[in-house]
């Protein structure tokens, strides 16, 4: 079966540090997988890279097949790749509904007329049954006319995932979806990816490891820029390498 | 949503009627002509974000090619005024391709640059075609029913500009587009992982503003019946600026409303207050540090606390009606 | 040529001096000051009044000049600069394009539109060569390479400037240092105020002197703290000469292009390395 996305000798350099350091990844069309590590191991960087958020100063990226390291991150959204940020990111200045609009409305992919696009008001009644159904997607139909910078932030969270859900891609990277939520949201955003997750492939960081584990069919860890281990959630968690990592090397004598 | 842009375009050309016995036709043909530029101005600083301190550049292109059209290929106004706004187009197309690469203080000052060069090659280099200093008259000729140098029909023809662009505008705005770029304002990366290529969006924006703004340029020409190179002073952005902060930038009722204030202010304060530029500029300062939104601004934030109010209190099931 | 040469850096030396001042606050306070060169006008219309009272005493005049704008560059900057930290890039720009229309109207109110003459206060030429000099240009380029080495020790070596440069750097490091960022921007924000009337003074006497003057040379600085980089000392010294030398040469050959030639060079530049504000 050929890689969704692979990528080879993926490097990054920052002024001497190295964020990225020769990373193997690779991800299976349909596969939910799971990346974890100590903070500043490189996960959000590695996300960066895919995403085409800079480009890397070594290796290569493939996705569906194509060498996409020097293709603009425009680009690599047509192809198939979202994504969500670690500090959500949605236009507060818009509603609630307006945020969906241009990820519902592809102007290329939906065969949209220019004239449609640039002069049809967005307001039409189409468009807006989409976006309302997207947002039913994850419980906000009822402030579809809200304004953004009115919504909570695990509000705003389950808007940037159904933005990130109605580019109908064909991987999803989710940045930390679950910083910054209560109890009860994370468990609707748990929920959501649950049932989505049979539509794509999904790779998410997160630092809540437990609530993740049941959700991912492969985990990797990485540690200062390395995958140190990958594979079955329940292995990789018992793997002395991971553990040292996040808690340190075991004492010899422990006895007092 | 069309009935209620039917009742704006109707509202403002209203106003403008309204005023025109109060105030005088030549005024306020003035009037409409600014209140085109101030829209094009606001397209690009209130809508997108991206202030220009130069974009009276295409104001002036637009002056100057419709001018020189008619003063030396052909005496019809209506291509005049084409070949003003195509003209002004391309000159966005092209510089934009570079100037829209820039943000923030940078594309400021690029524009202002090109501005300057601009106001500097119709004073000195080329001389020879558009006399310098002292500019040129026009003249046009009867096109059809239109004749421009009555001041009636140049009246009538602006307005119905004026409804026209509005109208125009208002569909952009409100259409995907529109969202694009206020998002782009608001998130530009953002946007880009939505799979838009913002330079391309930000180019046809620049370019769009141009135009209009190209337009407002003919219409100056053909008003005054002459083109100097005061159209394409850098000084004059200030106007703009002034109008849309005046108005709200990102409306464009604002955008009328701040362009009639200025011209207001700029035409009738010099009689009374000698030392006017100076209350501008207070006023300007009043409005960055209390009245960010502007009039229309503020006026539209006491529109919404009173909606808010109403739903709040239509929840509380107070003043609810009995069935 | 010679002449063109020592044109070129006489523009760029009094470039030098009102530049240091705006690309300074931009760098350390990220404010566009379009009201910079107020100082400047000011400067230069205060030596005018001086120069009548002093008559032939244009050292003395000078001085005075530049002491007096100090308080009035503290007011603009305690009263409005202040207000404008952290604000959005247009309103700064906007906030302090009222300034100078305030500034330039009041100068208009009580000294009048009027181009002021003044001329040449040493009148003396230097003959080198064979070749006559004016000895006041040269003057000047001294001050500018004196103001050089002058500013590049006390960057160095005082406490103040090692301050300036580290928050030039990083402001929010250097406040977390417990070091109040804004007290020693104000003290950078009067200097360069001081030396852009400095500047103005200097270069009176070998130009016009009319109410927009300091909007007409503003255009130039920010041409060349863009073309030196915001906030680089080094860098605007050495775009300050270089431009000045633009300006010199294409006056030679095309007298009205020298301002033009300025900006199509910072065009250029801004293509090839567009700065992210």
């Amino acid at each position: 079966m050929v890689d969704l996305i692979s990528t080879q000798d993926l490097t990054k350099r920052f002024d001497g540090l190295v964020a990225v350091n020769q990373v193997n990844f690779s991800l299976q069309e349909g596969q939910v997988a799971g990346i974890i590590g100590p903070n500043g191991s490189g996960k959000t960087t590695l996300f960066n890279l895919l995403s085409g958020f800079f480009p890397p100063s070594a290796g290569r990226i493939t996705f569906c097949g194509k060498d996409i390291t020097k293709i603009p991150p425009h680009k690599r959204v047509e192809m198939g790749m979202a994504r969500t940020f670690q500090l959500v990111s949605v236009f507060d200045s818009l509603t609630v509904w307006e945020n969906l609009v241009l990820s519902t409305i592809r102007f290329k992919r939906d065969q949209q007329s220019v004239q449609s696009f640039f002069f049809a008001p967005a307001r039409k009644r189409i468009v807006v049954d989409d976006c309302l159904k997207s947002l039913e997607s994850v419980g906000l139909e009822k402030k579809a006319s809200a304004r953004t910078s009115e919504l909570s932030y695990g509000e705003k969270r389950m808007l940037e995932i159904a933005i990130g859900l109605s580019l109908k891609p064909r991987v999803l990277l989710l940045d930390e979806p679950l910083s910054g939520l209560s109890d009860h949201e994370i468990g609707g955003v748990l929920d959501l990816i649950h049932r989505v997750r049979e539509n794509f492939a999904l790779v998410i960081i997160e630092h809540k490891i437990s609530k993740i584990v049941s959700v991912v069919k492969k985990l990797s860890v990485m540690n200062e820029g390395k995958i140190l281990c990958e594979g079955d959630p329940e292995k990789v968690l018992r793997d002395p390498a991971v553990r040292e990592c996040y808690w340190g090397k075991e004492e010899e004598n422990c006895s007092t | 949503m069309r009935e209620r842009e039917l009742i704006g375009l109707l509202v403002i050309a209203g106003g403008f009627l309204l005023i025109t016995p109060v105030l005088s036709v030549n005024r306020v043909t003035d009037f409409m002509i600014f209140c085109i530029f101030a829209m094009s101005f606001d397209l690009l600083y209130g809508y997108m974000g991206r202030l220009s301190f130069g974009h009276l550049l295409f104001l002036g292109t637009g002056a100057y090619c419709s001018g020189l059209f008619l003063k030396y290929i052909s005496r019809n106004p209506i291509l005049a005024i084409i070949v003003g706004i195509l003209v002004a187009g391309l000159l966005g197309m092209l510089i934009g391709l570079i100037i829209v690469r820039t943000t923030g203080a940078c594309f400021a000052l690029i524009n202002l640059a090109v501005n300057h060069i601009g106001f500097f090659l119709v004073l000195s280099p080329l001389r020879k075609i558009t006399n310098g200093e002292d500019g040129f008259g026009i003249h046009s000729l009867p096109f059809g029913f239109l004749n421009f140098s009555s001041r009636t029909t140049m009246y009538w023809f602006v307005l119905i500009c004026l409804v026209l662009v509005f109208y125009f505008l208002k569909r952009v705005t409100s259409s995907p587009f529109g969202i694009l770029i206020r998002s782009i304002k608001e998130d530009e990366t953002r946007v880009k992982f939505l799979g838009y290529n913002t330079f391309l969006y930000k180019w046809v924006t620049f370019v769009l503003a141009g135009s209009v703004a190209g337009l407002a340029g003919t219409l100056t020409a053909l008003n005054y019946n002459y083109v100097n190179p005061n159209v394409m002073d850098v000084h004059g952005n200030v106007g703009a600026v002034f109008a849309c902060l005046i108005g709200g930038a990102g409306s464009l009722y604002g955008a009328i409303v701040g362009g009639v204030s200025y011209m207001v202010i700029s035409n009738y304060l010099p009689i009374y207050i000698q030392r006017w530029e100076m209350f501008l500029g207070i006023a300007l300062l009043m409005i960055i540090f209390r009245f960010q939104k502007g009039i229309w601004g503020y006026f539209q934030g006491v529109w919404e606390y009173v909606e808010r109010k109403k739903t709040v209190m239509k929840a509380m099931g107070v003043g609810a009606v009995k069935r | 040529m010679i002449h063109t040469i020592v044109y070129g850096f006489t523009i760029g030396a009094i470039l030098y001096f009102i530049t240091i001042g705006l690309s300074l606050t931009f760098g350390m306070m990220r404010v566009i000051n379009f009201a910079h060169t107020l100082t400047y006008t000011i400067g230069v219309y205060m030596l005018v009044s001086l120069g009548a009272l002093f008559k032939g005493y244009f050292v003395i005049a000078a001085m005075i000049a530049v002491v007096v704008v100090i308080p009035i560059s503290y007011l603009i900057e305690r009263f409005i600069i202040r207000r404008l930290y952290g604000e959005s890039l247009d309103h700064t720009f906007i906030a302090t394009f009222a300034i100078a229309l305030i500034g330039v109207d009041t100068i208009k109110w009580i000294w009048g539109v009027r181009p002021y003459p003044l001329s040449d206060p040493i009148g003396e030429y230097l003959m080198i060569w064979g070749l006559t000099l004016p000895i006041y240009r040269i003057v000047i380029v001294m001050i500018a390479i004196l103001l050089f080495i002058g500013l590049e020790l006390f960057f160095r070596k005082s406490i103040v400037g090692k301050i300036v440069v580290a928050a030039l750097e990083d402001k929010d490091g250097v406040g977390c240092l417990g070091i109040d960022v804004d007290h020693y921007f104000s003290i950078v924000f009067m200097m360069g105020s001081a030396l852009a009337a400095l500047g103005g003074v200097l270069y009176a006497p070998i130009s016009s002197v009319h109410p927009y003057m300091g909007l007409s040379i503003l255009l130039l600085c920010f041409a060349v703290v863009i073309v030196g980089g915001m906030g680089n000392l080094r860098g605007t010294f050495v775009s300050a000469l270089a431009l000045g030398m633009v300006m010199a040469v294409t006056a030679r050959y095309w007298s009205q292009g020298a301002e033009t030639m300025v900006f199509i060079v910072m065009a250029i530049v801004l293509i090839f390395r567009p700065i992210d504000i």
